[in-house]
C-alpha cells in the first residue's frame, strides 16, 4: 500500500512516504499541514515503517537526553551508522513510541512506529509528539531559521513576538492584541526563518488544528511581570543571549550550535529586541506602539 | 581555581564574539540544562582568548596590565576574582 503525503510547514516541504500494510495517521494538529499535490523538490523526507526495529539497530553511546520533570521524552544515540531518536509515549514512559534514524545531513528520517489498534483497525502515527516537533527542529537546523518558545502577532502592519518560559505571559499577551483585532500566528511555538533579508514567523503543528499561517517580524520582546509597562532595549552580546535562552537548542553538537548563534546574532541585527516589564491589560498596547515610535 | 582546568573545559563550550563581547554557550547532553549562557565583557573575553594550557595567573596578568591601564596589584586581584567566577561556571557543570 503505496501512501504519500506532503508535508509544508515554514515553507519548508517535507515528503512523507510509507509502502507499509497499515495506513498512516496524522494526529489533528497537522490536517491544515498536509498537501495533496507533490512537489519538485523537497527540504527533507520522511519514510514511515509499521513495527519498531530491532534493538540493536539503535545502540549506542547516549548523546543528548531530553529529560524533562523526570520524565524522559526522548534520546538521542549515535549508532555506528547515523543518530537515531528514541522517543518515549509521554503518556506511557514505559513504551517506546517511535524509534527514528537521521542521515548525516539531517535531510532523510526513516521513522519506525509502534503500531497502534483502534476499533480492530491497525495503523502508524509517525509524527506523533515529539518526533514532529524534532523533524522540524532539524529543518531549522539547515537553514537560515530557528524554532523558538514564543507568541508572535501580527497587527496589519507589524509582527511580534513575545518570548519567554511558562508562565511569563506570552499567551497572555497575544490574547490582548487579538482582543484588538490583530492576528496570532501562535501562542507557544514558532519557527522564525529568514526570506531574501526579510524574516517571517511560522506557526507549526500544534495538538489542536489551525491554519497554516505565516506573518513579517521585526520585533521581539521577552516579557516579565511588572507593576508598571516598561521596556530596555537590547543589543549586541545581551540580546544574543536572551534570544538563544527561548530558542530550541540541542546543544550536543557544536556545528549546530554555531550555526544557531550565528543565525541568532543576524537577527538581532535586523530587528529590534527588548525586555518587557508587562501589566497585563489593554494599555500594553499602546505602550509599546508609542516606545515602537519613539526608537 | 586551576586555569589548566579552565583551558581543558574551554572545549566544551561555544563561543561568540559579538562586538567586545563574548557569549559563551556550553555543549550539553540534556535538554533540561539548556538556559545557561554567558556573556564576557571586553576585558573577559581577552582574558578567555589568552587562557591556554601552562597559562600562569602571573603571566595572564601581566597581559592585562600591557593591554589595559590598570596596576599590577588591580590586575592581579580582579584576574583572581573573574577567574573564580570563571572557573564555578565551567567547571561545576
Amino acid at each position: 500500500m503505496k501512501q504519500t503525503f506532503v508535508l509544508t510547514v515554514a515553507d519548508y516541504f517535507v515528503k512523507i512516504s510509507s509502502e507499509e500494510n497499515v495506513p498512516v495517521f496524522f494526529e489533528e494538529g497537522y490536517s491544515n499541514f498536509l498537501q495533496l499535490e507533490e512537489e519538485a523538490s523537497y527540504d527533507a523526507s520522511v519514510v514511515c515503517h509499521a513495527g519498531l526495529p530491532d534493538k540493536s539497530l539503535y545502540a549506542g553511546e547516549v548523546i543528548f537526553d531530553a529529560v524533562l520533570d523526570k520524565q524522559r521524552l526522548w534520546q538521542v544515540v549515535q549508532t555506528k551508522k547515523e543518530r537515531a531518536f528514541i522517543v518515549f509515549n509521554p503518556k506511557n514512559i514505559e513504551e517506546i513510541q517511535q524509534v527514528a534514524f537521521l542521515n548525516e545531513a539531517s535531510t532523510e528520517w526513516h521513522v519506525y512506529s509502534h503500531v497502534l489498534k483502534q476499533n480492530d483497525e491497525q495503523f502508524i502515527s509517525p509524527l506523533s509528539y515529539p518526533l514532529g516537533a524534532l523533524i522540524l527542529y532539524y529543518l531549522t537546523l539547515n537553514s537560515n531559521a530557528f524554532m523558538i518558545h514564543a507568541s508572535g502577532v501580527w497587527d496589519g502592519e507589524t509582527g511580534r513576538i513575545f518570548s519567554g518560559f511558562s508562565g511569563v505571559g506570552k499567551s497572555t499577551m497575544a490574547k490582548i492584541w487579538e482582543e484588538e483585532g490583530a492576528h496570532i500566528v501562535n501562542d507557544d511555538r514558532l519557527i522564525v526563518r529568514e526570506v531574501n533579508g526579510e524574516y517571517f514567523m511560522y506557526n507549526t503543528p500544534m495538538p489542536y488544528a489551525d491554519l497554516n499561517k505565516q506573518a513579517q517580524v521585526s520585533k521581539f520582546y521577552f516579557p516579565f511581570h511588572a507593576k508598571k509597562n516598561s521596556a530596555e532595549k537590547l543589543t549586541g552580546a545581551q540580546a544574543l543571549s536572551q534570544l538563544m535562552a527561548f530558542c530550541f537548542q540541542h546543544n550536543y553538537d557544536k556545528a549546530n550550535t554555531e550555526h544557531l548563534m550565528a543565525q541568532l546574532e543576524k537577527i538581532t541585527q535586523h530587528a529590534s529586541m527588548c525586555r518587557l516589564g508587562v501589566v497585563p491589560t489593554p494599555s500594553i498596547i499602546d505602550f509599546l506602539r508609542s516606545v515602537e515610535f519613539k526608537g | 581555581m586551576n586555569i589548566n582546568e579552565i583551558a581543558a573545559a574551554k572545549s566544551n563550550f561555544v563561543a561568540r564574539a559579538v562586538d567586545e563581547e563574548l557569549v559563551l554557550v556550553p555543549l550539553r547532553n540534556n535538554v533540561a540544562d539548556m538556559t545557561e549562557i554567558f556573556n564576557l565583557n571586553e576585558v573577559g573575553h581577552f582574558i578567555w582568548n589568552e587562557i591556554q594550557e601552562g597559562t600562569t595567573l602571573e603571566s595572564l596578568a601581566e597581559k592585562i596590565v600591557s593591554e589595559y591601564e590598570v596596576e599590577s596589584a588591580v590586575a592581579l586581584e580582579d584576574l583572581k576574582a573573574f577567574l573564580l567566577d570563571l572557573s564555578n561556571f565551567i567547571l561545576n557543570d
